[in-house]
């Protein structure tokens, strides 16, 4: 019975192996330098989403610690001109700086892994600020903020919520909202440019209020720079499923759709691959991050991205203790503070110099406040877009 | 565009999404015909949506994928056939068993080889215009116009319908695998190997579970994400009861479902302009809804093989 003993010790191993991946709770990455330790609780995402996540691991790690993430759970210093170039464009005049901090991140697996993952870096490591990436986190990270009241927390996205789902204020905690509907009508209003079919397409996940700001500023974008164009709007009712969103993608394409924008987290990779496989003159814009220069989804066809800068939240929140001036509340991330804005991807290959320049005099008028944006799809029908910029 | 080439590019959408519940459906078809339930598709998916792109990534061509994701397709197969023919173990927990484990081994994999717990990079893919099989002839007619560029992996899905139906019902091994599924003491009194019909029967199965899996990571995706195979294998499952066991059955039930989230998609469009009231979730659960109602009103009584899910055990 050799094979019967070879066997059972290969099943023990591969389920140990299942328990390690699957009930592991955290990968721990730490450095020795920096005296604050910041801790940062991943959504399921998790490290690699290319989206939510490494955003605000971005703006931890690279540019509050200048540290560079390496297989295997640790940290190597980054070089100076790797940290200058991972600031974007719209972001250079904003004075960011390396901190003197120790990150502490903890991915979870599940939604079971917030709560022990947030109580682990609170009691055990003793970090200063907890940041919870994502609205998934906002029970978890206001159920352990009522009860250390020492700690401060950030929280992206999302107001905490107690028990009972009710939102609830807390000193301790920092919420950081975007307007999305800012971003994404910029996005919108330079796919009016670039439609030539007239139809643009929109593919959104959940009906959750980012995706909805996402959603309004597109369509209201779109009104202001091409009335006539069609809108094909499609809700997948997934961020994790790129088969669902391919699909999406292809139908709209099939009626004649040649712009594609969608909020959709993962699934929104599949509205990528199906404009990767037809190429020109299908342009995609990318979400939340500049898509563009994502190697792994098609940076060849991104007209732009409608990007919120979680990483420059973060940073913030992260530059906000090492100062001292930390305050509770809701801070909502504007145009006009860069915490949105467009990526300049492939713009002006598709837009004439005097439409990149009324996008500018767009951007302006959000900023100086002369038109105000749409937050909710619905309301787009009555709103009227300025008659001239 | 217009309606003709709508309806081409319709029809071409719903055989790439139903392709991957058609592979784990016919998987499901010939293991539970040989008695052994196999609701481990779903994990067996999985693995070889990874190691398809595993492989792909590793050398560079989706064919290399396509091994490796066959080669896994056979090692979790005779994991399940080892399980629960050699040992008659519960063909339940056998499955539940592999499915829990995709799920840990694959994040872990992910990890170790791709630095991520999100999605791996693009790999070489069967969706690419290259590797596409382009029949360029059909183009522009009605209907035929949906094969004129598919992926060889629904061309396989296809194909492998018509074979199996074939085998199960034409042939001398069909006949021995069903009545292995029906009765199998009476099977080894004539003679019949069952522990190897069932044996063959489980892999089998597992390799078009395989296929099922790379047809979501090699055939329309071309990497792998960590959410995968978000539950098509039991859809496949559903689809094999669907089918009543048959491979056309589960093609049409997988169809059915398919072109519902085809359709769906394209009732959202259609129907904003004078359906504002319909609430998103309607769209959402059309597919679900339709494949009840068709299950409750057209497909009537669905009766499994009378063995299907018992273990085996030779009267010593």
């Amino acid at each position: 019975m050799k094979i019967k003993r070879v066997f059972i010790v290969l099943v023990i191993i591969l389920q140990v192996m299942a328990l390690y991946a699957g009930g592991k709770k955290e990968q721990q990455a730490k450095a020795k330098s920096g005296k604050i330790k910041i801790g940062l609780v991943t959504d399921v995402g998790g490290r690699g989403d290319r989206s939510f996540n490494d955003s605000a691991l971005r703006g931890l790690e690279t540019w509050a610690a200048k540290l560079k993430y390496v297989k295997g759970g640790g940290y190597a210093e980054l070089s100076t001109s790797a940290y200058d170039s991972s600031i974007p464009g719209d972001l250079k005049s904003e004075n960011i700086k390396p901190l003197d901090i120790t990150p502490i991140v903890l991915e979870s697996k599940a939604k079971e892994d917030y709560v022990p993952n947030i109580t682990t870096l609170v009691e055990q490591e003793n970090a200063k600020l907890v940041i919870g990436v994502g609205f998934m986190l906002a029970g978890a990270i206001g159920e352990v903020a009522q009860t250390h009241p020492n700690t401060k927390f950030m929280l992206i996205d999302a107001v905490p919520i107690d028990a009972s789902g009710k939102a609830v204020n807390l000193p301790n905690v920092v919420s950081y909202l975007f307007k999305e509907n800012e971003c994404g009508f910029l996005a919108g209003a330079i796919a009016g440019y670039a439609t030539k079919t007239g139809k643009i397409g929109y593919i959104g996940g959940m009906k959750i209020p980012p995706v909805l700001r996402y959603e309004a500023g597109f369509r209201a974008g779109v009104k202001t720079t091409n009335p006539k164009a069609k809108i094909i709007g499609l809700y997948t009712g997934s961020f994790t499923e790129p088969a669902l969103g391919k699909s999406a993608a292809e139908s709209e394409i099939a009626q004649d759709a040649d712009v594609l924008f969608h909020a959709a987290g993962a699934t929104g990779n599949g509205m990528f691959q199906a404009i990767c496989e037809r190429g020109a003159p299908y342009w995609g814009i990318g979400v939340d991050v500049d898509m563009g220069l994502d190697p792994n989804l098609c940076p060849d066809r991104t007209l732009t991205s409608a990007m919120k800068h979680v990483d420059y939240a973060t940073y913030l929140a992260v530059r906000s203790i090492v100062d001292n001036s930390f305050k509770s509340g809701i801070i909502t991330m504007a145009l006009k503070d860069g915490g949105v804005g467009y990526a300049p991807d492939h713009v002006k290959d598709a837009l004439s110099g005097t439409q990149i320049k009324k996008i500018g005099h767009l951007k302006q008028m959000i900023i100086d406040k002369e038109i105000t944006i749409p937050e909710d799809p619905a309301k787009v029908q009555a709103w009227s877009p300025p008659s001239s910029f | 565009m217009n309606n003709m080439s709508l309806l081409n590019s319709s029809l071409s959408q719903t055989m790439d999404y139903a392709a991957p519940i058609l592979f784990a459906a016919l998987g499901g078809v010939i293991s539970e015909n040989a008695g052994v339930v196999n609701i481990a598709l779903e994990g067996i998916m999985r693995f070889a949506a990874f190691f398809g792109v595993w492989g792909a990534f590793v050398s560079g061509t989706p064919w290399i994928g396509l091994l490796w994701g066959i080669v896994i397709g056979i090692v979790i197969g005779s994991l399940h056939a080892y399980i629960t023919v050699k040992w008659a173990g519960d063909q339940i927990v056998s499955g539940v068993a592999i499915n829990v484990m995709s799920m840990g081994i694959i994040t872990y994999l992910l990890e170790l080889i791709f630095k991520t717990t999100g999605y791996s990079p693009p790999v070489p893919y069967f969706g690419s215009s290259v590797n596409r099989i382009h029949l360029v002839f059909l183009k522009d007619i009605p209907f035929l116009g949906a094969f004129s560029n598919l992926t060889i992996l629904v061309w396989f899905a296809i194909i492998l319908t018509v074979v199996m139906h074939f085998v199960l019902y034409r042939t001398v091994l069909g006949l021995r695998i069903r009545s292995v599924g029906e009765n199998p003491h009476a099977a080894e009194t004539l003679g019949i190997n069952v522990a190897g019909i069932k044996w063959f029967a489980v892999i089998m199965g597992s390799i078009f579970a395989a296929f099922g899996g790379m047809a979501l990571s090699l055939g329309t995706l071309s990497s792998f994400t960590n959410a995968m195979a978000n539950g098509k294998g039991f859809i496949g499952l559903a689809a094999m009861i669907f089918g009543k066991w048959t491979p056309f059955g589960a093609m049409a039930a997988s169809l059915l479902f398919a072109s519902a989230q085809v359709i769906q998609l394209l009732l959202q469009v259609a129907a904003s302009g004078f359906a504002k009231g319909i609430p998103l979730g309607f769209y959402l659960a059309l597919p679900y809804i339709l494949t009840i109602g068709a299950l409750i009103g057209v497909v009537g009584r669905a009766v499994a093989p009378a063995a299907d899910g018992v273990p085996y055990k030779k009267e010593s």
